[in-house]
């Protein structure tokens, strides 16, 4: 089966749904957006940074949420092809995929996989081991976390003052900037040691170079500082008002991340100009994306968004980070649990213990697409870390897909129908030699001849029948007429 | 942290044991991933819950297996129906059960017969709006009278099995597959 045939008779399907009346959803979605949103913003300043570094793409309008939905439902409905029977005619077995699909999916989405934290077999119910974890706990709760507490906030004062002095005292903006960087940095060794981060590093830690643009896998906000520990690293993101709007102001501007309002961040073109602009500058920080969007739980790796590999002239380089489940899961889900107790596990856990890789740079190939490309990356960050890589799209964590899908699944299901009525409305014929067909059946009290692919050639046929829904016929209907002409001559007495 | 306890309790484990062909640690994990679709917390699962997984949103015929699913018609899946339901789906269910299931899935009004206006009425589901009402009327005219044996207009489970049980790799279609 032709890969780009199914995708033309998908995309064709899903355009051809669109146009209908505005989704009912939409609304909803866009509710859910704002709701979103608004929760981002009260977040702490990391997360803002890097809870979606390209938040300045969150979709805003509706109209942007049905662009969002319109992708992800081109996408769902390649994988739908196979659900559907390739028979022309309704046999009441016909649902049967449907059902065993759904049910399946009941027991195990891969979609929900992603963004939820591995299970942990309890393993301390033991004569022998429960006193040893009882200790273990005493000293991560009662020794551990307080002394780590102590630290992060001498520390996080330190860094206060540090910074205070540095920005008042220092006159020359060069100097400035660059002793700032050093207490960013410093305030990131805190964080580091507040969770007794054990973290290796492994390939060569790349130079600053020209068009350079880092890419890595997102886990949780705690990535940035795992990374910025070796070096300052800028980002992309939305513009507050505020007290987030004074941190972004006046504590990052030094690392030199762009800052996009909302008017702003809609014109994309502008933001990649910036964007290209801030790499190109051997003197700034280089960029850090995370191209999934959200933070997902390390096991898996979802879709990059094809922004980072949009640029012209891009080098990026991949970073692949894994985090060892054995002490603490890292995984931050924002759904369940608020920054202060993510924070908390980690730091009453024994250590955090990460890998982080530094991947050959990469530049797009000659005829790739930036999809393509995102991909491609995509595969090697999954391969090194040894998360499994899905194509779903991390958004769909926030939208759900418009009843236009499930619209778009009837019409493939039904096409297979239509086409009976068609050859039927051209030639009435073709009713009775059905008629004769099914009366030879029930006499005979043989279950229905299974209606396979034999009524068609070949499968992409029967998907691409949709495009051809028309009741002129088409090429392929001819061939399927001249098939049921041969049933006829056949059954007719 | 590793001293969570799976919420379910021992006695009920056992009954949904016998109940089911599922074995302890996999009733545990199907009680796990119930807890995960249960949002709210409400120890039941609604047609909103389902609906929030986006493979299961987009199914047609989603209303219908939870219908099912729903023995005792109270709207809610309760945890001991999830796990019913699963192991008539599941490989150790029989045959005869999950053609039962499917036969269900048309049979609206659990007289033990599938009418032509349910037939009607879950063709509808699937195909939406693509196809026109007179359409649909044929085939599930046409499909009725094909195994209709006994004339009486209505499709029983008998004439059911005749009509599609021994088609070949049945069983694994309607089976579920899932990995451990």
């Amino acid at each position: 089966m032709s890969n780009t045939n199914k995708q033309q008779t998908t995309a064709a399907a899903a355009a051809a749904t669109s146009p209908s009346s505005p989704p009912p959803q939409s609304a909803a979605a866009q509710k859910e957006t704002n709701k979103m949103v608004d929760y981002l913003s009260i977040q702490s300043l990391y997360l803002e940074v890097s809870h979606d570094p390209w938040s300045l793409f969150t979709p805003v309008t509706s109209v942007e949420v049905d662009e969002i939905q319109q992708t992800i439902e081109d996408k769902l409905l390649k994988q739908l092809n196979r659900q559907v029977s390739r028979s022309n005619k309704f046999n009441l077995f016909d649902v049967a995929p449907f059902l065993s699909d759904g049910v399946e999916v009941l027991v195990d989405d891969e979609f929900t996989k992603c963004f939820t934290s591995p299970e942990i077999n309890p393993w301390n119910w033991n004569i022998y081991l429960y006193p040893a974890w009882l200790f273990g706990a005493f000293v991560r709760y009662c020794l551990l976390f307080p002394l780590r507490l102590t630290c992060l906030v001498f520390g996080a004062f330190l860094f206060a003052l540090f910074f205070v002095s540095v920005s008042t005292f220092i006159k020359n903006d060069k100097q400035k900037k660059h002793y700032q960087r050093k207490c960013l940095r410093f305030l990131c060794i805190v964080f580091i040691m507040s969770w007794s981060g054990v973290i290796k590093y492994h390939g060569v830690r790349p130079l600053r170079k020209k068009n350079q643009i880092f890419v890595a896998n997102h886990t949780t906000v705690m990535d940035v500082v795992v990374l910025q520990n070796q070096f300052n690293y800028a980002s992309v993101g939305q513009k507050h008002k505020g007290l987030l709007g004074f941190i972004q102001d006046y504590l990052l501007s030094c690392i030199g991340c762009l800052w996009f309002d909302r008017a702003e961040a809609k014109d994309r073109m502008a933001i990649a100009k910036l964007i290209s602009k801030h790499i190109e500058d051997e003197n700034k920080d280089p960029l850090l994306i995370f191209p999934e969007g959200v933070c997902v739980n390390n096991n898996y790796c979802v879709m990059f968004k094809k922004g980072a590999f949009d640029l012209p002239n891009a080098i990026v380089y991949p970073i692949a980070i894994k985090y060892n489940t054995l002490f603490v899961d890292a995984f931050w889900n924002s759904k369940k649990q608020s920054f202060v107790r993510h924070m908390f596990n980690l730091m009453t856990s024994w250590a955090l213990v990460c890998d982080v890789w530094y991947l050959e740079p990469q530049t797009k190939r000659p005829g790739e697409s930036s999809t393509q490309f995102a991909n491609r990356v995509k595969s090697m960050i999954a391969k090194r870390a040894g998360i499994i890589n899905v194509p779903w799209d991390g958004y769909l964590k926030y939208f759900k897909p418009s009843s236009r899908f499930a619209e778009a699944k009837q019409k493939i299901f039904a096409s297979h129908f239509i086409k009976r009525f068609n050859s039927g409305m051209d030639d009435n014929n073709s009713n009775n030699g059905e008629l004769d067909d099914i009366d030879s059946c029930s006499t005979s009290s043989s279950p229905p001849p299974p209606l396979d692919s034999t009524n068609f050639p070949t499968s992409p046929n029967s998907s691409s029948t949709i495009k051809q829904r028309k009741p002129t016929t088409s090429a392929s209907n001819n061939g399927a007429d001249n098939e049921e002409g041969g049933d006829e001559s056949s059954t007719k007495n | 942290m590793g001293n969570q306890h799976s919420g379910v309790s021992k006695e009920h484990l056992d009954q949904l044991k016998e109940m089911s062909s599922f074995s302890e640690t996999e009733l545990k994990k199907l009680y796990r991933r119930f807890q995960m679709l249960d949002k709210d917390g409400s120890g039941t699962l609604t047609t909103d819950e389902f609906l929030s997984i986006p493979d299961l949103a987009l199914n047609p015929l989603l209303e219908r297996v939870l219908q099912i699913f729903d023995k005792n018609h109270d709207n809610e899946i309760e945890f001991s129906e999830f796990v019913s339901a699963l192991s008539t789906l599941s490989h150790k269910g029989s045959k005869e059960e999950k053609l039962k299931f499917l036969f269900n899935v048309y049979d609206m009004d659990a007289d033990g017969f599938i009418g032509n206006g349910e037939l009607f009425q879950v063709l509808k589901m699937m195909v939406g709006t693509n196809l026109n009402d007179v359409q649909l009327q044929q085939i599930v005219d046409k499909t009725i009278i094909e195994g209709d044996l006994d004339k009486d207009g209505k499709i029983s489970f008998d004439e059911f099995i005749l009509m599609i049980g021994n088609q070949e790799g049945i069983e694994e279609k309607i089976s579920v597959n899932w990995s451990d």
